[in-house]
């Protein structure tokens, strides 16, 4: 039987791919927002000066990506935390600088790094017993409460009645499922599958609000298909954002909570 | 339920790590529930999407809670600049789904909007159910490099919408 310790570590590191992967993706656009950023500085006086610089910005970008890479192979309990806690700091200051608070990437980013934390602090306080179950449920609350901003946020006039979704992405998004429903349906029919389209987004963003309700296995596996789909069929580019969260949705596919933890650790 | 045991692990166990992100889980999906019912929350959030937070940490604190809505963002920009075609084409969608002030402090649209090195007009409006904000911007050269971003508080209304 594989340890509790190698499972926690296998939980970890799951997470941590699922986060680097949404911030490698957005290795490229940064570089390329970095260097317009120091071409064409704006001054404002909402945000403060150091949060308008183009330096810090790349800075927390490649410190959470350095932070979170070394992870994968440091071994003291105490080192992870600290790192953690300077991943954490990384992304809330990318969520509020002048030039990224505006990505999403970050947000959910922060709020998986806010996951590896609390899951470093259950590791060094020696908080095992049912760490697994509890790994799963806190990912799942998460991963709901974002679902839950997504939901409420589409309780309007324009969304039930299919005109945003429509605007969004049937007038002229350039992907492909897009263009070939351009290519068979007429402008009338685009209109009324946008509107299910639309109904359907809320219906599933309102289901995924109450992952934690349901049992584990069930909403990791709702929450994975939701995530991929929202990346796969409507904007690739999605995956940036969605990465972070579908390492902590595959937590409760992959890892089955091992009810003889005491023995195990003893 | 998988939930009730995380409490009883707070109460029993004293996990405070445990209590303070289920505080703070519960404080942002309460903030998040209330946009629909109460107007302040969708003046907040209006408010967050234009920079027009009373403080800036407050605002930083919103940061927190998820955005991906749409408030039916719309701007116009208003430049004696020249643009390419590109450009052009860009500044026609003058739709938004979210965070529409990133049209002039993301990269894509500020390379956009900024590189003809000209003074400009930012008109955003956003509205929710029946909140309407209307933020004016002016955007200025800077003596040396760069470019100043100056919110015209005189013109800005928060009203019902129409």
């Amino acid at each position: 039987m594989v340890s509790n310790h190698v499972r926690w570590v296998l939980m970890d590191r799951i997470v941590t791919t699922g986060l680097l992967v949404g911030l490698l993706a957005k290795l490229h656009p940064l570089f390329i927002g970095f260097r317009i950023y120091r071409e064409l500085p704006l001054h404002d006086s909402f945000f403060p000066s150091w949060l308008q610089e183009s330096d810090v910005y790349l800075v927390a970008y490649l410190l959470a990506i350095g932070l979170s890479a070394a992870t994968l192979v440091i071994r003291s309990l105490k080192a992870l935390l600290v790192f953690r806690l300077m991943t954490v700091c990384s992304l809330y200051v990318l969520c509020i600088h002048q030039g990224s608070y505006n990505d999403v990437t970050f947000f959910t980013g922060f709020w998986t790094g806010v996951w590896q934390l609390w899951f470093s602090i259950q590791l060094v306080q020696n908080r095992w017993e049912g760490l697994e179950t509890k790994a799963i449920t806190v990912a799942h609350l998460i991963i709901s409460m974002i679902f839950l901003g997504g939901a409420v946020g589409k309780f309007t006039e324009g969304y039930w009645n299919g005109d945003v979704l429509y605007n969004i992405y049937y007038v002229d998004r350039n992907y492909w499922p897009f263009q070939l429903m351009r290519d068979w349906y007429s402008e009338s029919q685009l209109r009324e599958i946008a509107v299910w389209h639309s109904r359907f987004t809320i219906f599933m963003e309102s289901l995924c609000a109450c992952l934690w309700l349901m049992p584990a296995r069930t909403a990791s596996w709702i929450a994975f298909v939701a995530l991929f789909s929202i990346a796969a069929f409507s904007n690739p580019y999605l995956f940036s954002v969605v990465g972070p969260l579908m390492g902590l949705a595959v937590l409760g596919i992959l890892i089955h909570p091992n009810e003889n933890h005491r023995e195990s650790c003893s | 339920m998988r939930v009730v045991e995380l409490f009883r692990d707070v109460q029993w166990k004293k996990d405070w790590s445990t209590g303070v992100l289920l505080f703070f889980l519960a404080v942002v999906s309460t903030v998040v529930l209330t946009l629909p019912f109460s107007i302040t929350s969708q003046r907040m959030a209006l408010n967050r999407f234009h920079f027009q937070t009373p403080s800036f940490t407050v605002w930083a604190f919103q940061q927190t809670i998820p955005a991906m809505y749409t408030l039916e963002n719309s701007f116009d920009y208003q430049s004696d600049g020249e643009y390419n075609n590109d450009m052009n084409n860009l500044l026609r969608v003058h739709q938004l789904n979210h965070f529409p002030m990133r049209v002039i402090t993301f990269f894509d649209y500020r390379q956009c909007l900024l590189r003809n090195g000209a003074d400009g007009f930012l008109t955003i409006r956003s509205r929710y159910q029946n909140q309407f904000l209307e933020t004016h911007w002016r955007v200025q050269t800077r003596e040396g490099r760069g470019f100043d971003l100056i919110s015209d508080q005189r013109q800005t209304s928060l009203t019902p919408a129409q």
